[in-house]
């Protein structure tokens, strides 16, 4: 128990196999962090924002061996995914099954594939996709009281409280 | 004679457990429930709770009583999983990771918690458990207001909409029975989580190679008597805080396989009740404040859940009011850990006053000494 008495070299093996747990650990996080992240993948059949590339007039596609979905021409549907190497069979109308690679990127949450520019083998057919807003659960605001009740008199100069009536 | 009264002291024994079966098997018939429907449920259940109740054991062999603390655990394992749900990731990944990330934060509880625990010998069960209101304040604190302003929360669905803090009620979609259906095994009607039981099953091994290595004997030895272990060289407060700390990352992994059979969480209260439940269970099967088994366990985890499933709809039989019936699940984890420490008490004191009266030479010491002369 005493520290002072332990041998040196005890001391440094200790410390060296502390050292080799809290990397290990590391490791272990940050190996489950990218096997297990998802990222919700939106699979797009719509023509290209120039023009140059053009959706495909049917067309059934799984991800990872998933559900096949079939898109008709301007569709969109998406997957949920989870890792960052994916495998996506598209098999156009009267074609055979043609199965591409997909990176995601670790940091992406939800990214755009473009059927018909993966197909055209367009370098540029997965980009992130930010949705425009997440609304707000409206059952959920969080801790929502007051210390004064409703009816309480306005603070001069205040703004009105929500839902409260309008005094002319 | 003998066997009137080792019928009786059977019968004193496992007066807990007899009197859970009694009331137990009588509330089935009301409830109006199908066998196969309570035996799903035992399954489920079995699976969901069994881990957290195994946490209470190591800390009973070194003699600390029921592990209150182990709120504490179960804190940390909340903490684990709204990181998890925060980074999304799914399935088992998101649950070793909610493991993983909550593992230091569990190791420091149950660290804080032995050294709280070893400065209350002898009371440590009301101080774990005040402990865990003291600790559950700061899980408040940092989980309704340094989530989302200290610590980044990238996904903004569990954030409250004033920007800070975390929402009262998580879904957990991305781990929801991830465990219990990677080894579905279909017996019948019946639907048997195997991956949980493995799980569990581990934790059994774990528990009985334990109790076999030094510090398992050091554990056995400060709880039959810390002074005598003390003497004997075993570092007791040690070997406490080490049991504490086991306890409570078991509880931390415990409370993470809960989450994921619920499918949700109660951000601020799920682990409020979490020990209060699992001693509840132990006590049920059998176990006392001193003396526990791997069997005391299931058997608790089953009689108990069996209760807390007929009981809302023995309720509405009897009583005309379902509510009645979860009142009695309340009534009945109070009241089953009132009876187990109330008979704890008067057992022991029973023992005591037989062994004084042996040193007293009286009805036994007469006996014995009438044996003698013969």
């Amino acid at each position: 128990m005493n520290g002072a008495s332990i041998d040196p070299k005890v001391k440094t093996r200790r410390a060296l196999v502390r050292a080799v747990l809290a990397v290990v650990y590391l490791g272990l996080i940050a190996l489950v962090f990218s096997l297990g992240k998802g990222h919700t993948i939106i699979l797009d059949n719509k023509d290209s924002d120039d023009g140059s590339i053009k959706a495909l007039e049917s067309l059934t596609v799984s991800v990872d061996g998933q559900e096949p979905i079939d898109l008709s021409s301007g569709d969109r549907d998406m997957a949920k995914v989870h890792g960052q190497g994916h495998q996506v069979e598209i098999t156009v109308k009267d074609a055979q099954k043609v199965t591409h690679q997909v990176h995601v990127p670790l940091g992406e949450d939800m990214v755009l594939l473009s059927l018909p520019a993966l197909l055209s083998g367009a370098p540029s057919s997965l980009i992130p996709f930010v949705p425009k807003e997440i609304a707000a659960p409206a059952d959920d605001q969080g801790n929502n009281n007051s210390f004064t009740s409703p009816d309480a008199p306005a603070v001069p100069g205040a703004p009105p409280a929500p839902g409260a009536p309008v005094v002319p | 004679m003998s066997g009137h009264r080792s019928v009786g002291r059977l019968l004193r024994e496992n007066a807990v457990i007899l009197l859970f079966l009694v009331v137990t098997v009588l509330a089935i018939h009301p409830s109006g429930l199908s066998l196969t429907y309570i035996g799903q449920e035992m399954l489920t259940r079995l699976g969901r709770d069994s881990f957290l109740v195994l946490a209470l054991l190591l800390p009973i062999y070194a003699g600390m009583g029921l592990n209150f603390g182990m709120t504490l655990g179960a804190m940390a394992g909340q903490f684990g999983l709204i990181l998890a749900i925060n980074y999304n990731i799914l399935g088992v990944y998101g649950l070793v990771f909610a493991a993983l990330a909550s593992l230091p934060v569990s190791l420091v509880m149950g660290y804080i918690c032995g050294v709280v625990l070893n400065k209350a010998k002898g009371r440590e069960m009301v101080t774990g458990y005040i402990l865990a209101f003291f600790i559950n304040g700061i899980y408040q604190f940092v989980v309704l207001y340094l989530m989302g302003s200290v610590i980044p929360m990238h996904n903004k669905a569990i954030v409250l909409s004033r920007g800070y803090g975390i929402r009262n009620t998580l879904n957990l979609d991305n781990v929801r029975l991830s465990l219990d259906n990677l080894l579905p095994f279909h017996l019948g009607v019946f639907t048997l989580p195997i991956a949980t039981y493995l799980v569990i099953a581990a934790l059994c091994v774990f528990i009985i190679w334990f109790k076999k290595t030094k510090l398992g004997q050091d554990m056995r030895a400060v709880g039959h008597d810390m002074h005598v272990a003390e003497s004997a060289g075993v570092p007791v407060d040690r070997t406490r805080i080490i049991a504490i700390i086991i306890s409570t990352v078991l509880a931390t992994i415990g409370q993470i396989i809960f989450m994921q059979n619920m499918g949700n969480m109660a951000t601020y209260n799920a682990h409020d009740q979490t020990s209060f439940f699992a001693v509840a269970a132990i006590l049920v099967g059998g176990a006392s404040v001193k003396k526990a088994t791997i069997p005391n366990v299931f058997i608790g985890v089953i009689l108990l859940h069996v209760l807390f499933v007929v009981s809302p709809g023995a309720g509405q039989k009897l009583f005309g009011e379902a509510m009645i019936g979860e009142y009695f699940r309340q009534f009945i984890g109070y009241g089953v850990i009132a009876l187990s420490l109330v008979l704890y008490a008067w057992r022991t004191r029973r023992e005591t006053e037989r062994l004084r009266e042996g040193l007293r030479g009286g009805a036994q010491g007469a006996v014995a000494a009438e044996g003698g002369a013969k």
